[in-house]
């Protein structure tokens, strides 16, 4: 991994991450996450579900060679048929637009340009996925990151909400890293694959209470 | 067992309005396809799927025509003499104009089964549909199989819905809300050709379900609760809630 890469996978990078839960808010609102063992429960059935899913389209992302508009729109497609909450996908255009920002004002790249310049409401899978490739990244690079991102934003959520020890989390996060890593084994196969033909992992409450968490009065994460 | 159905459903005289017929119908064992006054009913004439099953079945529902198909009865999933997977292929395609109304009774996991169930609908121009999945996870006091339920649906080869759940005590987070929490009765039902308006979601201690609009005039809504009457109740305040 060189430089570059890791700027995106630094937390403190503008993409607006610390604002995602990934749905760890909803969860523990109904009392699904009330400690460690659940969390980890948690965290790998996600990383099953909508983490292989994203990692996929990241992947896919960071494959693409041009022509990519027409690409481009069909990944979309397929990507917004996988995440029947409108929530869930008003949330990942708004990550997506917040990333491409950043991103676009620190590389440039054909695929970038596309990205930018295309029709709006990018999924936030594909603008990592174009991030990731202008950055120098293969698609294990793209899915690695998507993954990374997710467990992170699990952990620290809980962490904020449920107020867990940071240093035990993290050690829990770091014996999930062979699980992690297993979810981009299939990396080059998405990249080959057909968009229709990618994962389309999902869990009906993930999708119900993301819903529901959108139209919460008060809360501290925006997914 | 391997086993194929095919049902073709065409309209008498589409621009006169006369209403569809059953223009075809072939079934090899375990189907076994009879017209039942307006619907068109799937009965199963062997016990299946068991372990090893490899069931598809294919619908055409021609221009103009309208199909109401469903179930006759649950489908009991049960573990083969091996432990191999079962799999039940459907294959819809709705010509323009036409309508596929696919309400099936419930799919019932039975413990150490495994068994995917995979459901394409491909919809021309002014094409509509409903279909209605219902998944039991377990008989009463018994935990249930491995389930694989796939649902895709396409509009001019564009796709409206993909969904690919894994349910069952051993798939990866087990128990938690990212798959179904500790419900037993799952319910999922497409609609194309229906005004949406905004998304609604009813979540109570027990049942949560959601409508969720996938295009101005599609919709996927998800219901899990513990038992069928509870879904179907959470099923029914979606649909009454105002959006």
């Amino acid at each position: 991994m060189h430089a570059a890469l890791m700027m995106l996978v630094d937390g403190r990078f503008p993409a607006g991450g610390h604002t995602n839960s990934a749905g760890v808010e909803a969860a523990v609102r109904v009392g699904d996450i009330r400690d460690e063992p659940s969390l980890r429960r948690y965290l790998t059935g996600r990383l099953a579900t909508t983490g292989i899913v994203d990692a996929a389209f990241s992947a896919h992302t960071a494959g693409l060679a041009p022509p990519f508009d027409e690409q481009l729109i069909a990944l979309g497609l397929e990507y917004s048929a996988r995440v029947p909450s409108p929530n869930l996908r008003d949330v990942s255009t708004r990550f997506g637009r917040q990333m491409l920002r950043a991103g676009a004002q620190v590389w440039s790249s054909p695929l970038l340009d596309a990205v930018a310049s295309g029709q709006p409401g990018v999924h936030q899978p594909l603008i990592l996925g174009a991030i990731a490739q202008a950055a120098g990244g293969t698609p294990n690079d793209a899915a690695l990151l998507s993954l990374h991102h997710l467990a992170a934003a699990v952990t620290s959520a809980a962490i904020r909400l449920l107020g867990l020890d940071p240093m035990s989390v993290a050690a829990m996060q770091a014996e999930m890293s062979e699980q992690i890593d297993a979810c981009a084994n299939d990396a080059d196969l998405w990249a080959g694959a057909c968009p229709a033909d990618l994962p389309a992992n999902s869990g009906s409450l993930t999708e119900i209470l993301a819903e529901d968490h959108g139209r919460w009065d008060a809360r501290l994460f925006v997914a | 067992m391997k086993g194929h159905g095919s049902i073709v459903v065409a309209g008498r005289n589409v621009a006169a309005g006369q209403g569809s017929r059953l223009q075809s119908a072939y079934a090899e064992p375990p189907f076994s396809i009879r017209e039942c006054g307006e619907r068109v009913l799937i009965a199963a004439s062997a016990a299946a799927p068991l372990g090893g099953d490899e069931l598809s079945l294919r619908v055409a529902v021609e221009a103009g025509a309208r199909a109401d198909i469903g179930t006759v009865a649950s489908t009991i999933v049960l573990p083969g003499p091996t432990g191999a997977p079962s799999t039940m292929f459907t294959d819809c395609s709705v010509a323009r104009g036409g309508h596929l109304e696919w309400v099936g009774e419930p799919t019932v996991s039975v413990g150490g089964s495994d068994h995917t169930v995979s459901t394409t609908v491909r919809l021309e121009e002014l094409a509509t549909c409903r279909i209605v999945e219902e998944v039991s996870l377990g008989r009463s006091g018994e935990p249930s199989g491995t389930l694989r339920l796939v649902l895709r649906v396409e509009r001019c080869g564009q796709p409206l819905v993909h969904h690919d759940e894994l349910f069952g005590p051993s798939v990866p987070g087990a128990g938690s809300v990212v798959s179904v929490g500790p419900a037993r009765h799952v319910l999922s039902e497409v609609v194309v050709g229906v005004e949406t308006g905004e998304s609604r979601s009813v979540v109570g201690s027990e049942s949560r379900a959601a409508w969720l609009p996938v295009a101005d005039d599609a919709v996927l809504l998800l219901a899990v609760g513990p038992d069928r009457p509870a879904v179907l109740a959470a099923v029914a305040e979606v649909y009454r809630k105002p959006s």
